[in-house]
């Protein structure tokens, strides 16, 4: 019995490690033999790499300013002010987690974009989003949500009584937030700050779609491997592979500096927002002002895609509402397939990811040593790889048959897909499930041992149940991440195995906007189904 | 006119009324304390003199001022908290100096009033450290040493002795008297704990259900209660109705009122005949002996300094007396 146990316990050891070896550590070295015949001194010395470098260092530097502000802005509005519609506006400020980039991409670009819905219907003719504007704007628009959960989670364990005791001193509003509520947000806000400058490194759609004659890393990348220029494609990988891997090296070590507990003795006083008499029409205004930001994008697309595919095309606009493109859609087997396609690699990836994701915390599981350390770093190197940067690696080494993939050629089939959303998505299940396991009481599977259930009973009938609720949030994440997967995919695809995502891209560049909006509405209902379809199970697991 | 005069404050949450029409005054210098029980509005009343909540109705003066729609800031006024609330992302000596830069005080002002302040309450040494990694005891002086050295009007103190434990609560009760005396600030003082405003206060105001009972000095509210709430909670008097009173101590009460005893003016004798009660238990606390009584359906208490043997044993029958003096007529 115990040796059984024993010989599974090594056998699932060996696969992971194997795995995690042929598929994220062996694809990863393959960049430098690749990028050998480049150097980058001589790639500095090309004005246009030169100039994409100090773009997206730019960029990811603006998004980060920006988000930061904007997301710790409602954070503290929510939590302080008492605001008119708090529940509903609080559910909108986070609704930009729910659009995939490339949808979101899009709607700007049917609502402000040259050939917009706002400059068909106001006659702004020359306020139009485009280049910089346009990619910060979306930017801003994705990543402040991450500033806005980590401040909020933060505030709430800020004591009201410093709050108090430093207005009681003398302190303004202002100085109170500067001096006392901001410092305590610190380790969180520099945390949200590191995740997001990963995050607008490998920023994709945005640049690509508006970036117009402006050069970003990923971008660059695209573009070097779409000419065939492999070795600089290569080089570029590697360098953002280094800047983000560096930045999630310095987000692991400061996540670890921040002490546990830093309160004064004694219990803390919530702050309790509706401890105000009176509602905070400011920050009401300014806030329903931004829902409307939100919700605009949002609400173009739905117009747009109830409009003919020319709406846009025409001078006017044309208001000949109909579900055409809709309908189209779910008859047309052309149309149809990009969605299969979607739904079974999105489907397999959760799958896989489940797989790997729970082998790995298992393995990781209990009384660290340098092996599981190890493990635990390198298989949560794909959390700062850009997703152009992991659809590279894949290429290069891949496009051989190789021992991982029992000899046969990846690159151009089906499996390539799934094998990029899971791998991307590893290190997020890896840790929702670690988060899991460590809540589950070893009491408790002791109790069960002693009962005289068997490992694999134990596990079955006590460890896995407690960690449910984990894997449906890791399952959620990495289906929502996959679903709208486009910046891997476009580089992956081929014909037949188009997704949406590329779908929505293709009908854009031939100016289908209808088409396209109808694929991004439907993209959008679905992640946001699968939300609350998610929700709604682990509530009752809760419960 | 007082110095703070608090007039017809009303205060009511969600329907709930925390405070009805508190009247209190207090000269420069006072030491009041705000005793009752938790749920008494006392904090409520006190985070009012703050400006931290604003009352429904009535006005606060403090120095010939209205500072009734003032908010917190503008008050000058110092405050300790139950939880110390101390910055804690800022050292000692920040933590102090953080009133005196809002007030735009010079460095070197701000550098010798610090050290003044932290020699007063004996914490000069700690001037650089970290305020987590100090103990509750100097937690509690360095909130104090933040609510003084701006020098405010008044300082208002929300028990903040009660998260130390007891021997420490002792020390830190007379540090907190001898500090009083030094400066002479005015101050206002919450707590539930009796012996602690007894012992600290120039006045006590307790208070029930948002009501103040009975203001007074500490003896007056001690010896001299005017409700059976104060007697209660203050002297944990025993009390007599009309007829045991009559029985017991042969004196006539007036119709509506009770009689109250302090437990240190109730006499014990052994006794043969009725009416008699029985000891049920005997706490022996050092310098005092407690003697806990039943009989009539009710329970009473007696204090008497211990003797060097002693006088009675569990399960003794004994007859109560009183001096006439002690025994104290409340009108119900």
């Amino acid at each position: 019995m115990m040796s059984r146990l024993k010989i599974f316990k090594l056998l699932l050891i060996t696969v992971t490690c194997f795995l995690v070896f042929g598929f994220i550590i062996y694809p990863l070295l393959q960049l430098f033999p690749q990028s050998r015949s480049q150097s980058f001194a001589a790639l500095f010395s090309q004005k246009q790499i030169l100039s994409a470098c100090f773009n997206s260092f730019l960029l990811a530097v603006i998004t980060v300013a920006g988000s930061a502000v904007i997301g710790t802005y409602f954070a503290y509005s929510f939590y302080f002010k008492k605001i008119r519609l708090r529940r509903f506006l609080s559910v909108i400020v986070l609704l930009p987690i729910a659009i995939p980039p490339i949808v979101g991409v899009m709607a700007y670009l049917f609502l402000a974009g040259e050939n917009g819905l706002l400059m068909k219907l106001t006659g702004l003719k020359h306020f139009y989003l485009s280049g910089w504007t346009a990619i910060i704007f979306i930017h801003l628009y994705s990543f402040y949500p991450l500033f806005y959960l980590f401040a909020g989670n933060a505030l709430k364990t800020v004591d009201n009584n410093i709050i108090e005791a430093s207005r009681i001193l003398g302190a303004g509003k202002n100085r109170t937030f500067f001096r006392i509520i901001l410092p305590q947000l610190k380790p969180a806000l520099l945390g949200a700050s590191l995740l997001t400058f990963m995050a607008s490194m490998a920023s994709f759609s945005a640049p690509f779609i508006f970036g117009g004659s402006q050069r970003f890393l990923t971008t660059e990348i695209y573009y070097a491997k779409i000419n065939g220029d492999t070795s600089l494609s290569a080089l570029l990988s590697l360098l953002l592979a280094a800047i983000s891997i560096a930045a999630l090296f310095l987000f692991r070590l400061y996540s670890k500096q921040i002490p546990a507990t830093r309160q004064t003795k004694g219990a803390a006083k919530k702050i309790n927002a509706g401890d105000n008499k009176n509602y905070n029409y400011q920050a009401t205004v300014i806030s329903i002002l931004f829902a409307a930001i939100i919700i605009l994008p949002i609400v173009s697309l739905i117009v747009i895609s109830l409009s003919p595919d020319s709406a846009l095309m025409n001078p006017g606009f044309d208001q000949n509402i109909s579900f055409k493109n809709y309908s189209e859609l779910f008859t047309n087997a052309d149309f149809l397939q990009p969605f299969m396609n979607s739904l079974s690699t999105s489907l397999i990836a959760v799958a896989l990811s489940i797989l790997a994701g729970l082998s790995i915390a298992h393995i990781i599981r209990g009384k660290k040593n340098i092996f599981k350390t190890l493990l635990e770093a390198l298989s949560s190197i794909p959390y700062g790889l850009p997703g152009t940067v992991i659809a590279i690696c894949l290429i290069l080494s891949f496009n051989v048959p190789t021992i991982f993939t029992f000899n046969t050629v990846l690159v151009g089939t089906f499996g390539i897909l799934p094998l990029a959303y899971t791998i991307r998505n590893l290190p997020v299940m890896t840790q929702a499930v670690k988060a899991g396991l460590h809540a589950v009481d070893s009491s408790a599977e002791e109790a069960s041992a002693s009962l005289g259930a068997g490992s694999f009973k134990t596990w079955r009938s006590v460890t896995l149940p407690s960690i449910y609720a984990n894997i449906t949030e890791g399952a959620l994440l990495v289906f929502i991440s996959s679903f709208g997967e486009f910046v891997a995919t476009v580089l992956l695809y081929n014909y037949s195995t188009k997704t949406i995502p590329i779908e929505i891209y293709a009908q854009m560049r031939l100016f289908n906007n209808g088409t396209a909006s109808a694929y991004g509405v439907v993209l959008f209902l679905i992640v946001l189904l699968v939300i609350f379809l998610s929700r709604r199970i682990s509530n009752k697991k809760y419960a | 006119m007082a110095y703070l005069e608090i007039k017809g404050v009303n205060k009511t949450y969600n329907g709930r009324k925390v405070l009805s029409g508190i009247d209190l005054a207090i000269e420069k210098g006072d030491f009041l304390s705000l005793l009752g029980q938790s749920g008494c509005g006392k904090t409520t009343l006190l985070r009012i003199i703050a400006g931290l909540e604003h009352a429904d109705s009535g006005s606060i003066v403090l120095d010939g001022n209205d500072i009734t729609g003032l908010s917190a800031q503008d008050r000058n006024i110092g405050m300790v908290f139950q939880n110390y609330a101390l910055f804690p992302h800022m050292n000692v000596y920040e933590n102090i100096a953080y009133g005196l830069k809002i007030k735009k005080t010079d460095t070197a002002s701000i550098r010798r009033k610090v050290d003044e302040v932290l020699e007063k309450v004996n914490l000069l040494p700690a001037i650089k450290q970290n305020v987590s990694l100090l103990s509750g005891g100097e937690q509690q002086r360095v909130a104090l040493a933040r609510a003084i050295v701006t020098e405010p009007h008044i300082i208002l103190l929300d028990e903040p002795l009660s998260n130390l434990d007891f021997s420490l609560r002792l020390k830190a009760r007379n540090e907190l008297k001898r500090l009083q005396n030094d400066i002479g600030i005015t101050s206002v003082y919450v707590t539930h704990d009796q012996s602690e405003a007894l012992s600290l206060s120039d006045i006590i105001a307790v208070m029930d259900k948002g009501n103040i009972m009975q203001t007074g000095t500490p003896r007056s509210v001690y010896f001299e209660p005017n409700s059976v709430f104060t007697a209660d909670f203050v002297g944990h008097c025993n009390f007599f109705n009309k007829e045991s009173a009559l029985e017991i101590f042969m004196i006539t009460m007036p119709e509506n009122s009770t009689a109250a005893v302090l437990p240190e003016h109730l006499g014990i004798q052994k006794t043969i005949g009725a009416p008699y009660f029985l000891i049920t238990d005997i706490l022996f606390t050092g310098a005092l002996t407690e003697y806990i009584l039943s009989g009539e359906d009710r329970v009473l208490k007696s204090l008497a300094l211990t003797g060097p043997a002693p006088l009675f044993a569990k399960g003794d029958a004994v007859e109560l007396s009183a001096l006439p003096a002690n025994i104290k007529i409340i009108p119900l």
